[in-house]
């Protein structure tokens, strides 16, 4: 049996400053290449399941892995060097950094950390990958001069140069309007399935959710979910 | 692996110019001002003194001996109330040293003209480029810079700036035949035009040389004012030679008594120290006349400037330390608005040390960039401490 690109054991999780809020989550798996929503109400704990999913975060108790390596018991210089290697991240409003170019955008893992490895492979295939999502030709360009699903496009490369194991994307349809929110789950779930990469989506969206392979419902999940906190 | 934080921090201080340019500016001011005024002063400090020491005594009308040690030594056109060739004269016949007439009042190309006697050449141990001393009415040296600035050169001939070009009663300007160059000397010596002292009272318009009276008041009997036996005034009108030509030297000629010449002042060569004291006390025991020590004199004027510059030393701190308070609020501001962009980084994955890396090398690159510029800007200003000096 292959072991799973993700999962969660008897995890549990309270922020020691803020009461009222804790989540639990006995048992969670995400195998290799598989699609996964994760929908919810708010404040019922998504984007802290993916904080501790990503090693951002770290459980009281429990378990977390990603592939074979337990993040929850790791260091934090090594929770960020597993997380830049083996994790991509897709954020709700992309994220990219206004004062580098499109390309410099996509290769911004290999700039942060030498744990990303070697640049000029990565170059290479930010080109490859950027030319795959239609942005090739916008590469010098800065953030600021590409449109709504250009800006998308760049985000999608970024996540995925790594070549991680696990796609994580918080909310990246949260202020789209249907049509592009439908456009950009589309080209996550083609480009992510073509690399091979498991991935979670955290989603209001529920018009989205035929797409993926299995959807969990946070509320079901968390037993001990009361709220979480406003950020 | 610190080449991608560095590399980060040059695209957004890039992209981000004016802030880089304030940051920078903030830390060039700071550091420049204080670098700057301390080697400036102390050129200053040291040019003074150095003259002074060089400079035995100086002679003059009463007044502010200030004036009187600045106009003599660095040529500075004060309101010195001016002395006599008699005085000089007197000082002479006492044969109690070497008295030299210093005449500095008047301009050519907006370079001082300074009027002096060859033992000048002497005292200051002066060396040629170029010619000589001029030995005639009419002629000049050129201090290495004047010759340097103006481009001219022994045989060529430079024009003394009129005094009032609406009044023709005033002297005119004359062309002086430049007969020499001086060596650079690091000193004031570099930026006037010596002449001989006659010639600075031809300057002056005190001797002067126009065609013979009996012509003239033949030519135009209009420029004839008053006749008194075989003497004959005549107008101020009358066009006066611009120029001195060997063959109309006879013309020349004042209507005064030569002892009333004008100086400036009297550069005096004691003999030895009992000389010097004798010198100093008959002179300041006339009413009309004084003689300082220019070191002495120069002292009292740098114990001034030490105050002076402990207060400006003094803004100088306020202002450094206001200027990097400026820019670390600046770094603090940037820091506070990329709050978003250390979260992105750090969700994504980035080295605990690669943020603080980042904001260091943008700081440290444009305070690098700041220091460098402060002191380029620094040995500029000591190359051009001369013409500084010479505003100050």
């Amino acid at each position: 049996m292959t072991a799973p690109a993700a999962s969660f054991a008897d995890v549990a999780f309270t922020y020691p400053e803020r009461d009222g809020f804790a989540l639990a989550v006995p048992s969670l798996e995400i195998a290799p290449s598989e699609r996964v929503a994760c929908v919810g109400h708010s404040g019922c704990g998504k984007t802290t399941l993916i904080n501790l999913l990503s090693g951002v975060l770290v459980p009281q108790r429990g378990e977390v892995r990603v592939g074979d390596v337990v993040m929850s018991r790791l260091s934090e210089p090594e929770r960020r060097a597993q997380r830049i290697r083996r994790i991509g991240m897709v954020f709700q409003e992309f994220e990219l950094l206004d004062y580098l170019s499109a390309l410099d955008n996509i290769l911004l893992p290999y700039r942060l950390s030498p744990a990303t490895g070697d640049m000029v492979a990565a170059r290479r295939r930010s080109r490859a990958l950027a030319s795959t999502l239609g942005v090739g030709h916008l590469l010098n360009r800065k953030p600021t001069r590409l449109s709504q699903g250009e800006r998308q496009r760049v985000a999608v490369c970024r996540a995925l140069v790594t070549q991680p194991e696990l796609v994580i994307a918080d909310e990246p349809t949260g202020n789209l309007d249907p049509k592009n929110a439908s456009g950009v789950i589309e080209l996550l779930l083609e480009h992510v399935t073509t690399s091979g990469a498991a991935m979670l989506v955290v989603t209001h969206n529920h018009e989205l959710l035929k797409l993926f392979d299995r959807v969990i419902h946070l509320d079901t999940l968390n037993q001990q979910s009361v709220a979480e906190p406003s950020p | 692996m610190i080449v991608g934080p560095i590399y980060l921090a040059f695209m957004h201080a890039r992209s981000h110019g004016v802030q880089s340019v304030i940051l920078t500016l903030c830390l060039l001011i700071a550091t420049a001002l204080p670098l700057t005024t301390s080697m400036l002063m102390s050129r200053y400090d040291q040019s003074l003194r150095d003259r002074a020491e060089r400079t035995p005594l100086v002679a003059g009308s009463r007044g502010s001996r200030f004036d009187l040690v600045l106009a003599t030594t660095h040529f500075r056109q004060a309101s010195v109330v001016p002395t006599t060739m008699g005085f000089a004269m007197d000082v002479q016949d006492q044969g109690l040293g070497i008295a030299i007439p210093m005449h500095i009042r008047h301009t050519a190309r907006g370079s001082v003209v300074v009027g002096t006697g060859y033992e000048y050449t002497t005292l200051r141990s002066f060396e040629y480029a170029e010619g000589g001393w001029p030995t005639g009415l009419g002629a000049c040296v050129l201090g290495s810079r004047v010759a340097q600035k103006e481009g001219l050169a022994v045989g060529e001939s430079i024009f003394s700036d009129q005094e009032d070009l609406y009044d023709i009663s005033k002297a005119p300007a004359i062309r002086l035949k430049i007969v020499g160059v001086l060596e650079t000397t690091d000193s004031p010596d570099d930026d006037v035009v010596f002449v001989d002292i006659s010639t600075a009272w031809l300057l002056d318009g005190i001797v002067h040389g126009h065609d013979e009276a009996a012509a003239i008041a033949q030519d135009d009997p209009s420029m004839v004012l008053n006749r008194q036996g075989a003497d004959t005034a005549l107008s101020g009108a009358v066009i006066e030679y611009q120029e001195v030509e060997q063959g109309a030297l006879n013309a020349y000629h004042l209507h005064d008594d030569p002892r009333s010449l004008p100086l400036t002042s009297v550069l005096i060569i004691p003999d030895d120290q009992r000389a010097e004291t004798l010198l100093k006390t008959e002179i300041n025991l006339s009413k009309l006349n004084q003689v300082v020590s220019p070191s002495r004199v120069t002292d009292e004027l740098l114990a001034y400037v030490v105050r002076i510059k402990s207060v400006i030393d003094a803004v100088s701190v306020a202002f450094v330390a206001t200027n990097l308070m400026l820019a670390l609020l600046i770094l603090a501001l940037s820091y506070r608005m990329r709050a978003r962009e250390r979260q992105t980084m750090t969700r994504i994955g980035c080295a605990q040390w690669t943020i603080p890396c980042m904001f260091a090398a943008e700081f440290g690159g444009l305070a690098c960039v700041g220091i460098v510029l402060a002191i380029a800007l620094s040995f500029a200003a000591r190359a051009l401490a001369p013409e500084l000096m010479a505003l100050i």
